[in-house]
């Protein structure tokens, strides 16, 4: 077990310098002289100041030592300074963090929270009616633009119904963004949950426990719950991921001050330090993420916790 | 030697006995409910977008058409947006723009990736391992992120923003073009092949690639639909199509100004993407239950 | 020889799969019966319909199969028409089953203790102490060494013979009747077959459980079975006591299989070769394909006209031996 944790973090590790390279080099994405394009927005500024600025995102290095002027950069916690409002991007990105990460939370939670229940009453009821609407229903959820559903849940919620405000900061105003956040990963889960049941269902040691004489509700739940979860934990790292791409849109359908709405801005006034630290951020907590998923899985199975 | 499942074994023979594999086939797809309303509907928007000009009752760009945000009516079935112009002339030519974005993102992401993964599935050894790893990894990035990424730094614009969902969707092709070559490739006509002396191309296009084609079409079709999500995504935020484009994303990015006064403004698109997403998501389902039968009759 | 009391009686039964115009059926009116403490072994090749009997009696046919019709008795109860509810009670308490891939069909998320304390929990109401107790006695019952360790140890981290032996120590747990042993060795090394075996002979004796056994391995038939029903296509087509249908086979099937095996003793020293059924030209006919008449006429040597058009019923030689051939019992 420990070794596993061991050889994940390893990987983590060479995923997140790989990524950091790789948002590194984007800068040179931008069509034309970098610096010129982000000191667009300051008048006119004279060659010393563009040389100043060159210098410090070590620009006027080679091309092969930019790195590690970044990655040195990084390490003792300097992000740098976002080009519009000059504030360190470390700062900006951490204010905006908690509510991310609320908004994701809830998200997840909800996705979690109906998608495996749904996705198991729909494999226990396999070819009923109710299992054909739910399995209609998730392929809604994983088709409808999660823009346009935040749209409508605040023209029926807010608007026509008056229950739950537009935005705001409180927990009553995080339902809305919340569902139209989970809406498409709650699908996701379904099927997944679904789809790993009936897998399991059609394994030997099911017909074993069946054979013994174990009430369909101790088959169910003790036996193939279990091996099914695991194979849905898998997924939840990638739904996480996916999740966190979704915050952004969301945010900005539903103003919530968090990282996604911080980004179109950046985006929009070419910030590209504060772009470059975004993409960075939200790569490591994936990463993290995704790590303490695996985590989970060893734990649940002990095929690889029991070595 | 087992007889544990003897239903695999009893149960097909006379399907077989009676029909050809064609005939099979195309019974099963008129059986198949997925492939049939999502197929349906990817033909119907194909057509709308086609004959978009003959279709649309007025120019998707003629400000003052009608009156500003009016109410959907005989003259204006969806209504006018907040220049007089005709919402649903504009939903119709919409799908142009959908499908193009579609077809391109596509394009790309299925060209390089469908090159990486085979690449990195024939080769094998190290480089193929580091090539899969890198991709693995980039694959746990959502695509919005990678898409957003890249359009924050190439510039914000439509062309952009088709470029970006093409990229960003590549390490899903490569992982799937992986996978179906490298279990391909291990069947012994490859071997047979290279014995009898095809050269390396020749093995992969002549024979590998038939065989790798079906499984992608539902890649394919599934991509499609997440592209169009991501595009509009992309739009919606001012990041990809600009005015006066009528793509439906920035449609609804306009109208959501409206939404208090017209909610029409923000219906319209919202389905269109809805529906044509869904479609395609419907037809990749469908096609892939007829390529995989076992897993269909798990499935239902 | 056991007492001829019958403890299971299965008359009849018919299995279809698929409806409608795919509708076909696996088991023809298949019967026999089953004493107390006997082993009857149900042979037959791939597709003859052997797990599909074992599966019918437990209740546990897949989805697409129906029983058409027939009775499974087990005493005086048919299990065919049986509640849900009873069934699941003999299930494990009076009838369990040892299946043939020992790897897969462990939960691999559970603990052997817990999967084979769970049954006893269920069917007799034991404590967890209690269940305990008896799974340490029943590991050491099946030979297993460290039961203590074996208990809390999870099925992947057995090897395959030791699995088979947990399996059998869970069909055993609430001294069951009958034991249903589908193809118990197959999966397994031809060293650890042998062990097996042994096993299930000690186990026999000690406990006097009946024993149907379903293999197509007549080295295991020859040393484990009273009786043998043979099966082809999904009749049963000889049924006989094991010494005689070894020495005097009636049936051109039975015949055809026994002429490919080496010599009964040599078989019983359970030394070298584990012949297989399929050793005989031509194969089982699809059960698509199959017609009124006997399944077994385009590979029969002596098939007349009648053969093709009408199945032969069975008809007894002497009070133990049957055999459905309208050549050999007219």
């Amino acid at each position: 077990m420990t070794r596993f944790i061991l050889r994940r973090l390893f990987t983590a590790l060479i995923t997140l310098i790989i990524s950091s390279f790789l948002v590194c080099m984007l800068i040179h994405l931008i069509p034309g002289d970098p610096v010129a394009m982000m000191m667009a927005q300051n008048s006119s500024p004279t060659p010393e100041q563009l040389a100043a600025m060159r210098h410090m995102l070590g620009l006027d290095l080679p091309l092969w030592q930019q790195y590690f002027h970044y990655v040195g950069r990084l390490l003792t916690g300097d992000m740098g300074r976002s080009i519009f409002g000059s504030e360190p991007v470390g700062k900006l990105l951490l204010e905006r963090l908690p509510n991310t990460f609320a908004l994701a939370f809830a998200g997840l939670a909800i996705a979690i929270g109906f998608g495996m229940p749904l996705g198991f009453f729909a494999a226990y009821k396999k070819g009923s009616w109710a299992d054909s609407a739910l399995m209609a229903f998730a392929v809604a959820g994983v088709s409808v633009p999660n823009f346009w559903l935040g749209l409508m849940l605040v023209l029926l919620f807010s608007m026509t119904l008056g229950w739950l405000p537009v935005a705001g900061e409180d927990w009553r105003s995080m339902i809305l963004p919340a569902v139209t956040l989970g809406v498409t990963y709650m699908a996701i889960i379904a099927r997944m949950t679904r789809s790993a049941m009936i897998e399991v269902f059609s394994e030997d040691f099911i017909r074993t426990a069946r054979a013994k004489g174990l009430p369909e509700s101790i088959v169910m739940f003790r036996h193939a719950l279990r091996p099914a979860m695991i194979s849905v934990v898998t997924i939840i790292g990638v739904v996480f991921g996916y999740l966190m791409g979704g915050a952004v849109v969301v945010e900005n359908v539903f103003s919530w001050n968090g990282l996604g709405r911080l980004a179109i801005q950046a985006i929009n006034y070419r910030d590209y330090p504060l772009i470059q630290g975004f993409i960075l951020l939200f790569a490591t907590i994936i990463v993290v993420m995704s790590v303490l998923l695996d985590i989970a899985y060893a734990w649940l199975d002990p095929r690889i916790s029991v070595q | 030697m087992s007889v544990v499942v003897p239903a695999a074994q009893s149960l097909p023979a006379p399907l077989t006995r009676m029909a050809s594999p064609r005939r099979l086939l195309l019974r099963r797809m008129l059986r198949s409910r997925s492939f049939l309303i999502g197929g349906g509907i990817v033909v119907f928007v194909a057509l709308v977008a086609i004959f978009a000009p003959g279709l649309a009752p007025f120019d998707p760009d003629r400000i003052g058409a009608g009156k500003r945000l009016a109410a959907p009516g005989a003259k204006f079935l969806l209504g006018t947006d907040e220049f007089g112009r005709d919402i649903l002339s504009r939903v119709i030519f919409g799908a142009r723009y959908t499908l193009y974005i579609g077809l391109v993102a596509v394009g790309i992401g299925l060209l390089c990736g469908v090159v990486i993964g085979a690449t990195a599935a024939y080769a094998g050894g190290w480089f193929g391992g580091l090539l899969m790893r890198t991709i693995d990894l980039l694959y746990t990035f959502p695509d919005v992120l990678i898409a957003l990424g890249l359009v924050a730094f190439l510039g914000p614009n439509l062309t952009n923003a088709m470029i970006a969902v093409g990229i960003s969707a590549i390490p899903y092709y490569a992982r799937v073009t992986y996978g179906v070559v490298l279990s391909e490739r291990q069947k012994p006509y490859v071997d047979a092949a290279q014995v009898v002396g095809a050269g390396h191309l020749r093995v992969v296009v002549r024979h590998l690639m038939p065989n790798v084609l079906p499984p992608m079409i539902v890649v394919a079709s599934l991509g499609f639909s997440a592209a169009v999500l991501s595009a509009a995504a992309l739009s919606f935020l001012g990041l990809g199509a600009q005015p006066p484009t009528p793509e439906w994303g920035l449609m609804l990015s306009t109208g959501r100004n409206y939404i208090t006064r017209d909610p029409w403004l923000v219906i319209g698109p919202g389905v269109a993407i809805f529906i044509t997403v869904m479609a395609f998501n419907l037809f990749g389902d469908g096609v892939r239950d007829l390529l995989d039968p076992r897993q269909r009759q798990r499935t239902q | 020889m056991p007492v001829a009391t019958d403890l299971l009686d299965i008359q009849d039964l018919t299995v279809t799969f698929g409806g409608g115009s795919s509708r076909v059926t696996a088991l023809h009116g298949v019967s026999f019966d089953l004493r107390k403490g006997e082993t009857l072994a149900l042979v037959g090749e791939s597709g003859s319909g052997k797990s599909l009997t074992a599966l019918s009696i437990m209740g546990l046919l897949p989805p697409e199969g129906h029983v058409a019709g027939g009775r499974v008795m087990l005493g005086s109860e048919d299990l065919l028409t049986q509640s849900r509810r009873d069934l699941v009670r003999t299930r494990g308490s009076r009838v369990s089953m040892v299946f043939q891939e020992p790897m897969t069909s462990l939960n691999p998320v559970l603990t052997v203790g817990r999967q084979l304390t769970e049954g006893l929990e269920f069917h007799r109401g034991a404590t967890r102490a209690a269940a305990k107790a008896r799974a340490l006695d029943l590991l050491k019952l099946v030979g297993l060494t460290q039961p203590e360790r074996r208990m809390r140890q999870y099925p992947h981290q057995l090897s395959g013979g030791m699995r088979q032996r947990v399996m059998i120590a869970m069909a055993l747990a609430c001294e069951p009747d009958l034991i249903i042993a589908d193809e118990p060795t197959t999966a397994l090394d031809v060293s650890i077959q042998a062990q097996i075996i042994d096993l299930m002979l000690d186990i026999k004796e000690r406990l006097g459980t009946a024993i149907l056994l379903i293999t197509h391995d007549l080295g295991v038939v020859a040393e484990m079975a009273d009786r043998i029903a043979v099966l082809y296509a999904g009749h049963v087509i000889e049924i006989a006591e094991s010494l005689t249908l070894f020495d005097t086979p009636r049936h051109p099937y039975t015949e055809g299989l026994l002429a490919a095996v080496p010599r009964l003793d040599v078989l019983v020293a359970g030394t070298t070769a584990r012949v297989r059924l399929a050793e005989l030209p031509g194969s089982v006919p699809s059960p698509a394909d199959r017609t009124n008449g006997c399944p077994f006429t385009p590979r029969c040597p002596i098939a007349t006209a009648r053969c093709a058009a009408e199945m032969p019923p069975m008809t007894p030689l002497d009070a133990a031996h049957s055999v459905a051939c309208w050549e050999r019992a007219p």
